[in-house]
């Protein structure tokens, strides 16, 4: 019995250490401050926020009622029954938002770019965990707040 | 979405609200799912809740408030 657990500790690959397995020129975008995959994040959150998709979640979450869309492939469903801003779904390479992602107006973006960035860049789902888990989700949070600027 | 994927929803759904449910693997139903929680350092008031099955690996996350 218990709460939530300490997550083991585990040594970081070098490519996540600091200082190394930083982004070369070529994986940057334009403005270096992104890498090449962050941008494309940045490029999928934009086309989802600005969809008729979104906002049928937007009015989904309004009436309180669920809803599943698909945005250029990518499968989002809203769950109002949901105590949480995001859930990434690993396998479905999906995501739901719940009721949180609605509690600030910045919050739906934000919701929706850290749950873009888990997708395209977590090894979690292979069963990676400890200190590399610990960083990746510092790298999404820092990531969101970021790009947000960006949208 | 695939049925495992609404068992994983339905299981989220749970331990967003109680981490210390005892909920199975949405995947294999081989253990129960343990939970850990993985801080913002930028912000203590936000975490990620990391659902893992201690038998077969899978997992998925939650990203939290604290309420």
């Amino acid at each position: 019995m218990g709460g939530p657990k300490e997550l083991p500790k585990v040594e970081t690959p070098d490519w996540l250490s600091d200082g190394a397995g930083e982004a070369t020129a070529a994986e940057t975008g334009e403005s270096g401050d992104f890498t090449t995959v962050e941008r494309a994040v940045i490029d999928e959150a934009r086309t989802i926020l600005s969809s008729p998709e979104f906002e049928a979640i937007k009015a989904a979450h309004a009436a309180g009622e669920g809803v599943l869309v698909e945005v250029g492939g990518r499968t989002i469903q809203y769950e109002p029954g949901m105590p949480a801003a995001g859930f990434t779904l690993f396998e479905e390479d999906a995501f739901v938002m719940g009721r949180e992602a609605f509690a600030t107006p910045e919050e739906p973006a934000k919701t929706v770019l850290h749950e873009l960035h888990r997708l395209a860049t977590s090894q979690a789902a292979d069963g990676v965990h400890g200190e590399l888990v610990t960083k990746e989700t510092a790298s999404a949070f820092e990531f969101a707040e970021r790009a947000v600027e960006e949208l | 979405m695939r049925p495992e994927s609404l068992k994983w929803i339905e299981a989220a759904k749970v331990l967003a609200a109680d981490p210390e449910a005892k909920v199975h693997c949405p995947k294999n139903e081989d253990e129960f799912l343990e939970v850990h929680d993985v801080p913002n350092p930028a912000d203590p008031d936000q975490f990620e809740r990391h659902l893992i099955c201690p038998g077969c690996g899978a997992t998925n996350i939650l990203l939290m408030r604290k309420s």
